[in-house]
């Protein structure tokens, strides 16, 4: 038989020390799961944090068992020499441009003309990642025009630098001979570009 | 005598303390011994305190008791009610007694004896039948002084009966059985008359007030039955004993029971053989009463209520929502209390986790430098590999499509630019030839040589057409026929490797 509010209140008045236990059990009942409630919720992004800190403990854990120390004097080895250089300080972009003209006139192209241009319309070249200093598509290009043979423009290209990623090559012919156009963009160091 | 266990019944009551030693052996109860203390006793507890007396006369250090009570105003009464639970029966129980007895708060227990069902058996219910109650009751008081009989605990009190109770014991003891039997326990306050039907007590009469302080004579005792007898043939439809126990001291006996069976023509014979008095039969009786493992014994000691009696009374009525409330509190208690412990753990591990982390990424750092080097030696070689192979795959590309144009194929231009996936080109040049046949063949054999190239993909004739300034005089001479195209196509990034078994 289901209890109706009369009842209660009956039962209240004829059993009072009971129904005021009754009251004070079931706050303390109310009580103690809120409180068990938000101790639960809480420890759900606790417990995951902890797998995550425990992740990051092994991690380092396993990173110090598997690394190897290098032996004496290898760091030195460990360099790639200048002209594999794949980033360019914006200080050193004419000299970059030297380099080019340079190369290009090596390889018996004529008339060669080395400027500094706006980026490439394009698609932008993949640049490297890396840990130490990070490597960016800089915000100007160089553009080379020259003269000559299209397999000396294609020997020029294959010399390029790595610090330049080849962008473009426009070749013309009039009566005049062969004329080339390569756009190149340049790889240099990222947070240079404010001293440049 | 001095075993820590040893077992003992007592009758207390104001003319007397008896106490009896007995051993339980295999084959039953055996006496041990027997001592009384003769004398009136002011108040129970002048009586209990003689009994102390007793035991430690008996360098008794620890044992087990069974009482029998007579006087101090112990009372009994003997009932007939319809079955019911304890709660239904108490307060019945509770009037009669005030009536009977005129006591306005008496503490008093009741156990059930025998069923007597008188309804037809298609109306026979053993759930509502009439059974006896048997009834013992004392003052507050009374019952208070027992409480505290033995202070120390040394002595367990197993019971605190009533001498009516106790007989009855000693009557199913002696075999009991169903013909009409009267129990004549002659103790120094006067003699205790017990009457049994079909095995059941049904009529248990004290000594008269009047003879309390003299030992009665054996024509009054018998006076005493004869209008015993006389009542429970009354009570009882015609009853009679046919048999009577008989329970008085040895230089009694014989004269007693020959002026019973003389006078009232019922056989004699002794109640509890082995004991030198009734006051000691009556102590057995006690122990029997304790022993019993067929019925509840009779019992006005105040027991301590045992964990299942407070568990009952925590399981019954208004309390059992007091109870269930309380539970609930408490295990939700232990619930928030164990979340709460949890998450604390989970906290100071995770800070002790974390300060590992700090000090082991502070101890690897140098190691991660160097790792962090050598990751960027290898990129920045990897890099340096696939620019070179990218620049090499394209000219090895340009330089293929240049070498494969025809006689009369001549470039105008040529364009590359990096797409998102390659390389994007476009050729715009003439073909020329002796006859259109020639130029067109010319200039098919030159597509699909670029079409055919490896790395070289969605080639495709965009344009294809003859020039608007007449034939070409500059290649073909005079009578060639010139045609302009363009041609575009796709070069892959690199290279895609050889796949194996291709020809």
């Amino acid at each position: 038989m289901p209890m109706t509010v009369a009842d209660l209140k009956a039962f209240s008045l004829r059993y009072r020390v009971h129904a005021e236990c009754i009251g004070v059990a079931l706050f303390a009942f109310v009580a103690f799961v809120g409180v068990g409630v938000a101790a639960k919720r809480r420890l759900a992004p606790v417990r995951a944090d902890q797998v995550s800190v425990s992740m990051v403990e092994s991690e380092l854990s396993n990173f110090r068992t598997a690394f190897k120390p290098e032996p004496v004097g290898h760091d030195v080895l460990m360099a790639l020499p200048d002209s594999f250089a794949i980033s360019v300080p914006r200080a050193n972009r004419v000299s970059l441009a030297g380099d080019l003209a340079s190369r290009a006139e090596q390889v018996g192209l004529r008339n060669v003309r080395v400027n500094f241009a706006p980026p490439d319309s394009s698609a932008a070249p993949e640049h490297p990642e890396f840990f130490g200093a990070p490597v960016s598509v800089a915000d100007y290009g160089v553009a080379v025009e020259c003269g000559g043979s299209f397999a000396a423009v294609l020997s020029f290209v294959d010399q390029l630098p790595s610090s330049v990623a080849l962008q473009r090559i426009t070749a013309v012919r009039d009566k005049a001979g062969s004329h080339f156009l390569v756009m190149l963009a340049v790889f240099e160091s990222a947070g240079s570009a404010q001293h440049g | 005598m001095s075993s820590a266990k040893r077992t003992f019944g007592a009758l207390v009551s104001h003319d007397g303390v008896c106490l009896v030693e007995y051993a339980v052996e295999r084959t039953g109860i055996r006496v041990v011994g027997e001592w009384s203390e003769s004398g009136h006793s002011a108040s129970i507890g002048d009586a209990l305190e003689r009994l102390r007396g007793l035991l430690s006369a008996n360098d008794v250090r620890g044992g087990s008791i069974a009482l029998a009570i007579d006087q101090f105003g112990v009372f009994h009464h003997v009932m007939m009610l319809p079955g019911a639970n304890d709660d239904v029966l108490r307060p019945v129980v509770r009037r009669e007694v005030q009536r009977v007895f005129g006591v306005t708060d008496p503490a008093f227990v009741f156990t059930r004896g025998g069923m007597q069902e008188r309804r037809a058996p298609g109306r026979a219910d053993a759930r509502t039948a009439p059974r006896q109650l048997f009834v013992a009751g004392a003052s507050r008081e009374t019952v208070d002084a027992l409480a505290s009989a033995f202070p120390e605990k040394r002595v367990y009190v197993d019971i605190a009966t009533v001498v009516p109770k106790a007989i009855h014991s000693l009557y199913q003891a002696s075999g009991g059985g169903v013909e009409p039997t009267a129990v004549l326990v002659c103790l120094d306050g006067g003699p205790h008359l017990s009457f049994f039907l079909d095995g059941r007590l049904e009529l248990a009469i004290d000594p008269p007030i009047a003879l309390e302080g003299d030992r009665p004579s054996p024509s009054v005792i018998v006076d005493q039955v004869e209008r015993g007898a006389v009542y429970f043939r009354q009570q009882f439809r015609g009853a009679e004993a046919t048999r009577l126990l008989l329970a008085t001291r040895e230089n009694e006996y014989a004269e007693l029971a020959a002026a019973i069976e003389q006078r009232i023509g019922v056989r004699v014979s002794p109640l509890f053989e082995g004991t030198s008095s009734p006051e000691a039969v009556v102590a057995m009786g006690a122990v029997l009463e304790a022993r019993n493992e067929d019925a509840d014994a009779l019992d006005l000691y105040p027991h301590p209520p045992t964990i299942a009696d407070r568990a009952a009374v925590l399981m019954r009525g208004p309390n059992l929502a007091v109870s269930a409330a309380v539970a609930a509190a408490v295990i939700a208690g232990f619930w928030a209390f164990s979340q709460f412990t949890a998450l604390s753990t989970v906290r100071r591990e995770t800070t002790a986790l974390r300060a590992a982390a700090r000090s082991s990424a502070q101890a690897v750092e140098p190691m991660r430098q160097i790792a962090e080097r050598r990751a960027d030696f290898t990129r920045q070689a990897a890099f340096v590999e696939q620019s070179d192979a990218e620049r090499a795959t394209l000219t090895a590309a340009l330089e293929a499509i240049a070498e494969e144009a025809p006689v009369g194929v001549h470039f105008d231009s040529l364009r590359v630019s990096r797409s998102a996936a390659g390389w994007s080109g476009a050729i715009d040049g003439q073909t020329s030839g002796a006859t259109t046949a020639q130029s067109v063949r010319s200039l098919e054999t030159f597509f699909n040589a670029v079409r055919a190239k490896p790395g070289v993909s969605s080639a495709s004739l965009d344009q294809f057409n003859y020039p608007s300034s007449g034939p070409d005089t500059t290649h073909a001479g005079n009578q060639s026929v010139g045609l302009v195209f363009r041609i575009t196509f796709e070069i892959a990034r690199t290279a895609a490797p050889a796949a194996a078994g291709t020809p």
